[in-house]
């Protein structure tokens, strides 16, 4: 992940903070270390509370006599928004899968599978949003309401007929939705990931979606979701 | 008769004190007294560091020469800072980041010359939307 931009208009604030963590590439996070330990520690994949920072250079933590004391610069701006690029496992760097229709709908509201794409309920996507990434509805978007193995249903119709063989692709987040937001993110917290249930991941609160629809191989490596800190501990009392 | 008056020297710092200075010493507090602000700025840029420039600063630094590409942000492309040249707080500072930063990503506009051909490459694509 990294920095897009600040809600506020405002500078970014790098801190440095005690690290009891290794943090071994730019572009992570920081949350506030258990009692006991010796500093921020790096957060994890999958839950984040008490967030502290984007994390803007690296360290090694040691807990040898003689080492470095591990030290680590975080920007701490709570309306802080980062842009996490869409992958699909816990490796960064894969490409989304893309549904494609199997059934024509005239009425624009459902999207069929073709065999072998993901199943719309599972993971479930219900409360994410689908893509159209080629066909007539090219560069829209809905939000979807209802799934089923097989169909994903959307309540805003899209503007045209549905053809079989119109490409789309299915998120689990939604900006500004009380279901559609977490991110469970890649292993190397770079990255955040399609193939995982809505609702699920990391506490991070989704503020935009960006689908490059300049061809469906664009669409599918240069997709991004864009994101703050929804625990941060700068902002948050809990 | 009220309490006798005990003075206590004071020979070191307590422990609240040596964490705050300790943690204060690695950060950015800004322009020491007695820096010329061009020697700061150069310094900081060697290091790296974002750096936010006021208008009247920013002609004085050539972001190239350091390696440095502006960096504007899309919904209010400047920054709320205080200026690294002069120390002004400033709403519409202009921002700078270091080539090798990899934390920012973004608008980082190509092109600010002057006259109709110069308003940027963002904002000519803009435009063009």
């Amino acid at each position: 992940m990294n920095l897009a931009y600040l809600l506020s208009g405002g500078a970014p604030i790098i801190k440095r903070y005690k690290s009891a963590s290794t943090f071994a590439a730019v572009g992570g996070y920081a949350t506030i270390t258990a009692d006991g330990g010796a500093g921020v520690v790096l957060g994890l994949a999958t839950t984040a509370a008490d967030q502290v920072g984007l994390s803007m250079d690296t360290t090694t933590y040691s807990t040898t006599q003689g080492d470095a004391e591990a030290v680590v610069s975080l920007l701490v701006n709570p309306d802080a928004v980062l842009r996490i690029r869409m992958g699909r496992t816990t490796t960064a760097g894969t490409q989304l899968q893309v549904t494609t229709n199997s059934a024509a709908n005239t009425a624009g509201t459902g999207i069929t599978i073709t065999t072998g794409d993901d199943a719309p309920n599972s993971e479930e996507k219900d409360e994410g949003t689908i893509a159209c990434v080629s066909g007539a509805n090219l560069g829209q978007s809905r939000k979807i309401t209802t799934t089923s193995a097989t169909v994903y249903t959307v309540t805003v119709p899209f503007l045209n007929d549905i053809a079989a063989g119109d490409q789309f692709i299915a998120v689990p987040w939604t900006p500004a939705d009380v279901v559609g937001d977490n991110i469970n993110l890649t292993t190397n917290l770079q990255e955040g990931r399609q193939d995982i249930a809505v609702g699920t991941g990391a506490d991070l609160r989704v503020f935009d979606l960006e689908f490059d629809s300049a061809s469906v191989s664009h669409a599918r490596r240069q997709s991004f979701v864009y994101a703050l800190f929804d625990d941060h501990i700068w902002r948050e009392t809990t | 008769m009220g309490h006798p008056l005990v003075l206590v020297p004071v020979t070191g710092l307590t422990p609240r004190q040596s964490v705050r200075r300790e943690v204060g010493s690695w950060e950015d507090r800004g322009r020491p007294g007695g820096r010329v602000p061009g020697g700061w700025l150069t310094d900081q840029a060697e290091l790296k560091k974002f750096i936010t420039l006021c208008d009247g600063c920013v002609g004085k630094f050539n972001p190239k020469k350091y390696g440095y590409e502006r960096w504007v942000q899309p919904f209010y492309r400047w920054s709320i800072a205080r200026c690294l040249g002069c120390n002004a707080n400033y709403v519409k500072c202009h921002n700078f980041v270091h080539g090798a930063d990899q934390a920012f990503v973004g608008h980082f506009p190509h092109r600010s010359g002057k006259g109709r051909w110069g308003r940027g490459h963002e904002l000519a694509r803009e435009n063009a939307r």
